[in-house]
């Protein structure tokens, strides 16, 4: 209880510092009046009105904007790992069930990065709506629950996979291979000025950070299309939104399985990650 | 004695896979620009060719896919930096090595023995690579070569305007080639000037999981980042050790690094006299 009380506490503290830096650093209003819409576009990449077009400096903010998520991320990445460097036999002697152990440190870690995603929108929008006149609309709250739903998801996947990476790696080796795996998903973002290219153009399409971006995506519900302002370059844009569910889903799911046959297999007599690995 | 053993502990962590692994990864980045430099370029007019020390990684506008794979080697670089000799200085904090080595030297002396093989480990590591392309550029492409990555010819007013900018523009004027060294090298020592102000804080505190040692210098470096996108003018760290940066720099900088060099002396000097068992 009192584990989970200091997660929360943490979480919450992480959530607040990223809502706030994004609040500052990255809501831009292009005019007087900003609409929710707008607003939870530049959340996700996009420059006042302008969609993301892959320069260095959109690249190097879209990797800003990860930068406290990564923080939350190694706090998190330990949720799972810690059970493994102290008192491990004790721990699993106890729960002799370790994928019923798995699922629930997994919710466990699913709830810290909801609550993360939450708490740093929360904070983004309402610090936003002090600064400057936000007005509120149906399609705003559609994209802000899109927004919501897609980073959670990758939130989890990447602390899933620094918590499952470590028991092998070590802490520090962990995090530095998901934190290179996502760099790389997020350089892959300036691929879209090549994306004429079939092969850039497929890597765009793979690359999950691609699907986090909403200012890249089209929309069924008239009202949402009308709100993502029209982008010119033909061939790459249009995502939608249960494609992209589908995309992050799938990786997420991986991440999940193949750390579930890890934490199985893991032989928890062997020598410590920590001092061994990194 | 202190200076064998600031030599043994060198050799030391350039013999652990942290460094092995960063050096490859440099190496990597440095590879590739040369390859797709070498693809793009060949039977090129020597008139249309950009000059050899701005196709170099280092360079933002360096080469064809040049921007993805910087964006890529900025993001990972707070990351890889307590790696060679931070990690291994930790670990050895963690594992009670130090008390041993302490005892033998001196606690005093063996903190900054640590101190300045984090230093030279870290500048080796952190050099080689890109003095190795310098090389290669040298030999496969013409020295007579004068473009700019940017399309701004020799004659173009900008252009003197633009060299300006450049941190040691003297030199660049001089010998663009010998520039090309120094500021690489310059690199270098920020580089572990970065990787010290880490090692200060392994001096100083304890953490259970390595990887939080990562955070003084990726909460330091990010913070650069974050300020620039707020405050007029430019404060992003790699602003000031890139080579060919041409934006207007701000001369605080020139206090930066000797501050964060006293932060670890300083700290060194705390945690030499800090009782080893307590």
């Amino acid at each position: 209880m009192h584990r989970l009380r200091s997660d929360l506490l943490y979480t919450l503290a992480f959530g607040i510092l990223s809502g706030a830096l994004s609040a500052f650093l990255f809501v831009r209003p292009m005019y007087d009046v900003t609409y929710l819409p707008e607003l939870v576009l530049q959340l996700s990449g996009s420059r006042g009105v302008f969609a993301l077009v892959g320069g260095i400096s959109e690249i190097m903010n879209m990797y800003m904007r990860f930068a406290p998520s990564i923080l939350f991320e190694i706090y998190a990445g330990t949720v799972m790992y810690r059970s493994f460097c102290t008192a491990s036999v004790y721990v699993f002697t106890r729960n002799p069930n370790r994928a019923k152990w798995y699922r629930r440190e997994a919710c466990r870690v699913l709830l810290l990065s909801a609550l993360f995603t939450t708490v740093s929108l929360l904070v983004a929008v309402l610090l936003s709506a002090v600064r400057h006149e936000v007005i509120p609309n149906v399609p705003g709250a559609i994209l802000l629950l899109y927004h919501f739903i897609l980073y959670s998801i990758w939130t989890f996947t990447v602390t899933i996979l620094i918590n499952v990476l470590s028991i092998r790696l070590g802490s520090y080796n962990a995090t530095l291979a998901a934190a290179v795996l996502q760099a790389v998903c997020i350089a892959l973002l300036g691929l879209v000025r090549l994306s004429d290219q079939p092969v850039f153009a497929v890597l765009t399409r793979v690359s999950p950070i691609s699907h986090l971006v909403l200012g890249w995506f089209r929309s069924a519900i008239p009202a949402v299309e009308e709100a993502i302002p029209p982008v010119t370059r033909e061939g790459f844009w249009g995502f939608s939104f249960p494609t992209s569910l589908l995309v992050v889903s799938v990786y997420c799911l991986a991440v999940v399985l193949s750390g579930r046959q890890l934490v199985l297999h893991h032989d928890i007599l062997s020598g410590n990650a920590e001092l061994d690995g990194g | 004695m202190f200076f064998r053993s600031v030599a043994v502990q060198i050799r030391s962590c350039l013999k652990q896979s942290g460094s092995i692994i960063t050096f490859l990864i440099l190496l990597a980045f440095v590879l590739q620009n040369f390859i797709l430099n070498v693809q793009t370029y060949q039977g090129d007019d020597v008139l249309s060719m950009v000059h050899p020390m701005k196709l170099l990684v280092l360079n933002e506008f360096g080469g064809y896919l040049n921007i993805e794979m910087f964006s890529v080697l900025l993001q990972v670089y707070p990351l890889l930096l307590p790696l060679p000799a931070v990690i291994p200085y930790a670990k050895e904090r963690q594992t009670g090595e130090s008390i041993l080595l302490a005892a033998r030297i001196g606690g005093m002396r063996y903190a900054f023995s640590r101190l300045l093989s984090v230093l030279v480990t870290t500048f080796i590591i952190f050099t080689v690579p890109f003095l190795i392309e310098i090389g290669l550029n040298c030999i496969s492409f013409p020295l007579e070569a004068q473009g700019d990555p940017l399309g701004i010819g020799i004659y173009d007013p900008k252009y003197p305007e633009m060299v300006r900018r450049y941190l040691f523009s003297g030199l660049y004027i001089r010998s663009p080639y010998l520039y090309a060294v120094v500021e690489t090298l310059f690199w270098g020592l920020c580089s572990a000037i970065f990787a010290a102000f880490s090692a200060a804080f392994v001096a100083v505190f304890r953490f259970k999981f390595t990887v939080f040692y990562l955070l003084p210098v990726y909460l330091f470096l990010n913070a650069t980042t974050l300020l620039s996108a707020k405050v007029a003018g430019t404060t992003a760290w790699y602003y000031y050790v890139l080579p060919y940066n041409e934006r207007l720099k701000n001369p605080a900088y020139l206090w930066v690094l000797p501050i964060l060099l006293l932060i670890a002396v300083l700290a060194t000097a705390r945690g030499g006299r800090r009782d080893c068992i307590g």
